[in-house]
């Protein structure tokens, strides 16, 4: 009765109003209308035959491999570059706040302008990245104009303008880690390297699920980076599936449209609900 | 209304009734070359897509870039197959009719299917320049205008963004249709203006029409003249260029004289896939083979014919 | 040489190292993170003629000021409408997500059972569902909300509400369930216990959920692009394609309305920046 009154449910209402209808509502719609033909107004039932066309036109199946690339390549890179960057900026520097605040700038700009500036700096021969290269004797690729180099071009790029999100996490994870587990590391003799593998790295555990589910989620579903870089070139070549979505929307396809965002649905939760599992279980064993 | 061009007309019919006139001059979708790099190594405009070929040949051999493609702004890798339509129009007059009531498809149909295999034979030749994807439109222009290289397939209207930034070379800017296989027979496709349109149940109709009437007769039409410069042909007949036209619109002009003009396929079928400019980015960068692009496109048509529930899709 | 002097000088030699690899660091990591925006930067001071050629070079002509005006005019000074609706959404959404997040991530945290756990498990799920793009805009029409704040606002917050609650329940798992029940005997009711003694112990986490929330959604650029077309409703992030034509681009503009539309989220960095760290730490990272 107390937990009732003070807990009350009317607290939830709000929220749950705001999410119910203009999140979930839509959501549990996008399977219906992904089955229709549809203009907003009018919809007429096809069956399948969206989903069918999402699978068996490769302009529309590049989709999937490089949104499965694209998720994991930036995830992977943002936990161990952040974790190289957490561990030198926790570190006693004169300079880690400069540091640190470089790092996290690249969070704060647009990601269209990053997009935009990148896709200058990428040009393969008066582009600056090339230059630099030059200058040490490397004859640098053209980034973006390489139908198989594109999409990792792009993802380079989405590690650069997030890392400084995951290395935040990181750090305030390894911060919370009592100073006393080190210096009893310390005195029974062990050395740097042991104390980042056998304390900072378990007990970091946390924040490094935190961050892969995170990235591999915000991967997943983005496209603004490819849409301001290459539009999705050469041709189709770096494509995400929520390029795809927004293709076909402008093209006013609203039914295969919506199919596309329950693909995307349905590979996000296969790929990331494992995942998560997987991740909490280990947790557990610690 | 008379005056009006019968390929202008078309576009803006609907059954026996004529809807719209011209606001501005039309513009063609062809090639734009460097006359002084023609000049320079002797050539003559191709009137053949072999001759072409050996012009780009004799280019290439020369140093400069034969054909810009300029596929950053991915639009403008549709136009070796846009501007091909003169030879497809020529040919197989009824191709519009039947693409767009899923009779004939670009896959299946021979002339219309060698747009795509231009587009990939100047790769395989090794025409176009380097770094095709991350050359822009603005970049391609340059390239033109200062004989880096020596053609630019483009519409028209290009050639007012010429004029603005490299008002010295304007002068050496010509224009060829993109030629078919006939040396008779070598046309160029044109892209309508924009319209004007009355509404007839406005108050003032009548003095609305009578504004249309002035704006298509020569004074009117010279008024335009004075004011815009045209990127191509007027569709009003009987109705001679001014003497300061660009030597480019000049060269189009030749084309409307001998009646070898056909309209761009968009202004004879509603149909244009979404997805166009990708697929002649993947074909130019030889990214896939032509026929493999032209089957792309023809899905990418049905799939908007479907989605917009058009009849016989 | 006494062993003193040894010392001396190995301190002296480490603490040169130090320096050695300090600097180091800071050069790398200025490459890495800082030259691109140099190059925005420089390219923001030049001509037009100038910026085309997109070079690092050093200006030989400043235009900034002049190019700022251009930036503001452009388009009917499209940039201060967007500045302004980009501003109403944002405000707008942090508003309302700090309140009804705090106040659902607050029952969320304090009650256990199955009905809780499936609602929690359903706000968790938002985190993993992209948004349905079409049926949302079709949402919307029925409520005549398409193309108007109060739409995209919903939005936004909708969108946002699975993050905030996750830092929210996080953070409040840190405050001891025993002020509660203090707070209840004093006689506060559940909203007043909530209102006046939970929300404002919220702060550190609520310059979490502000900093994170207002710069995604300043700096969205998808959304507003779904669910709030039309030239009126113009966000900043739009009018960067103000200065990018089907035919040509004037860089050094493009660049200045990037230095312009940096500074909100860079002031609301300067605001907020140590508390990001100790809002996270003390809550939701921790677990």
């Amino acid at each position: 009765m107390r937990v009732n009154k003070m807990y009350s449910y009317a607290l939830l209402i709000p929220a749950g109003l705001i999410y119910g209808l203009f999140f979930l509502y839509p959501t549990v719609m996008s399977f219906f209308f992904g089955f229709t033909r549809w203009n907003l107004t009018d919809w007429e039932w096809i069956g399948f035959d969206n989903y069918i066309m999402f699978f068996e036109e490769s302009s529309l199946m590049i989709g999937f491999k490089n949104t499965f690339i694209f998720a994991f390549l930036t995830a992977g890179l943002k936990v161990v570059l952040g974790l190289i960057f957490a561990v030198l900026l926790t570190a006693k520097l004169r300079t880690k706040r400069f540091i640190r605040s470089m790092v996290f700038f690249p969070v704060l700009v647009s990601t269209i302008a990053v997009g935009i500036a990148f896709s200058v700096l990428m040009h393969p021969s008066e582009g600056l990245i090339n230059m630099v290269l030059g200058l040490v004797g490397i004859d640098g690729p053209n980034w973006l104009g390489n139908p198989n180099l594109a999409i990792y071009s792009v993802a380079f790029v989405d590690v650069w303008k997030g890392v400084g999100i995951a290395t935040v996490i990181f750090i305030a994870g390894m911060m919370s880690i009592p100073v006393d587990y080190y210096e009893a590391h310390q005195i029974d003799g062990g050395n740097k390297l042991n104390a980042f593998w056998y304390i900072t790295l378990p007990l970091s555990r946390p924040a490094i699920n935190a961050v892969i589910i995170l990235a591999l989620i915000g991967g997943l579903r983005t496209f603004d980076l490819v849409w301001a870089m290459t539009g999705g070139g050469p041709g189709f070549s770096s494509d995400l599936i929520a390029s795809i979505i927004y293709k076909q929307y402008q093209a006013g396809f609203y039914g295969l449209s919506t199919a596309g965002n329950v693909i995307l649905f349905l590979m996000v939760a296969l790929i990331v609900f494992p995942i998560f599992k997987y991740l909490n279980r280990k947790e557990v064993d610690l | 209304m008379d005056r009006l061009t019968d390929e202008f007309k078309e576009t803006v019919a609907v059954g026996d009734a004529v809807y719209g006139i011209p606001g501005e001059a039309s513009s063609a979708g062809g090639w734009l070359y460097n006359k002084k790099v023609y000049e320079e190594l002797g050539l003559e405009v191709p009137h053949t897509w072999e001759e072409l070929m050996a012009n780009n040949e004799a280019i290439k051999e020369a140093g400069k870039i034969p054909v810009v493609a300029s596929y950053k702004d991915t639009w403008t890798s549709q136009l070796v197959l846009l501007a091909d339509y003169y030879n497809v129009y020529s040919e197989n007059p009824e191709f519009a009719e039947k693409f767009t009531n899923n009779e004939a498809k670009f896959a299946n149909t021979p002339i219309a299917l060698r747009g795509f295999e231009k587009l990939q034979a100047l790769q395989d030749a090794g025409y176009y320049n380097d770094e095709e994807s991350a050359t822009g439109y603005e970049d391609a222009l340059e390239m033109l205008a200062t004989g880096e290289a020596a053609h630019y397939p483009m519409l028209t209207f290009a050639l007012a963004a010429i004029a603005d930034t490299y008002p010295e070379a304007i002068e050496d800017i010509g224009f060829f249709g993109q030629p078919g296989d006939d040396p008779e027979d070598h046309g160029m496709t044109q892209w309508m203006p924009g319209s004007i349109y009355v509404n007839k149940d406005s108050e003032n109709a009548e003095a609305a029409k009578q504004w249309v009437e002035y704006f298509v007769s020569d004074e009117g039409m010279e008024t335009l003249m004075s004011v815009l410069k045209a990127n191509g042909p007027y569709v009003v007949e009987g109705l001679d260029l001014p003497e300061d036209a660009y030597p480019a619109v000049k060269d189009m002009k030749a084309y409307l004289e001998e009646g070898k003009v056909g309209p761009a396929l968009e202004f004879l079928s509603p149909l244009k896939g979404p997805n166009l400019e990708q697929i002649t980015v993947e074909v130019g960068l030889g990214m896939i083979t032509p026929e493999e692009g032209a089957e792309k496109y023809d899905r990418d048509v049905e799939r908007q014919a479907q989605q917009l529930d058009l009849e016989g899709w | 040489m006494n062993q003193q002097e040894e010392i001396k000088k190995e301190r002296r030699k480490k603490k040169l190292t130090r320096t050695v690899l300090e600097t180091l660091l800071v050069v790398i990591f200025s490459a890495l993170f800082l030259a691109p925006f140099y190059f925005i930067v420089v390219n923001a001071m030049k001509t037009s003629a100038d910026a085309s050629q997109l070079s690092i070079a050093w200006p030989s002509e400043f235009r900034i000021l002049e190019n700022m005006q251009d930036v503001l005019a452009a388009r009917d000074n499209m940039l201060l409408l967007s500045f302004f609706n980009s501003t109403v959404i944002t405000v707008s959404s942090i508003v309302i997500l700090l309140v009804v997040g705090s106040m659902a991530g607050f029952v969320l945290q304090r009650r256990s059972g199955k009905t809780i756990n499936i609602i929690g498990t359903t706000f968790l799920a938002g985190l993993m569902i992209p948004p349905a793009v079409v049926p949302t805009i079709w949402v919307l029409e029925q409520f005549q909300l398409f193309k108007t704040f109060p739409g995209i606002i919903l939005v936004m917050v909708a969108i946002s509400i699975p993050f905030s609650i996750i830092l929210y329940t996080g953070f409040i798992a840190t405050i001891p369930k025993e002020l509660d029940e203090a707070a209840i005997i004093d006689g506060c009711g559940g909203f007043r216990l909530f209102f006046s003694i939970i929300f404002p112990m919220l702060k550190p986490i609520h310059s979490t959920v502000i900093i994170l929330n207002a710069v995604q959604i300043f700096n969205d650029f998808v959304h507003p692009l779904y669910f709030f077309p039309g030239s009126e409703n113009a966000t900043v992030q739009l009018t960067l394609y103000n200065f990018m034509s089907m035919y040509s681009t004037d860089w050094n503009l493009l660049f200045t309305n990037v230095l312009l539309i940096t500074i909100p989220p860079f002031i609301l960095f300067l605001i907020f920046s140590e508390k990001i760290v100790a809002g996270m730490t003390a809550g939701s990272v921790k677990g």
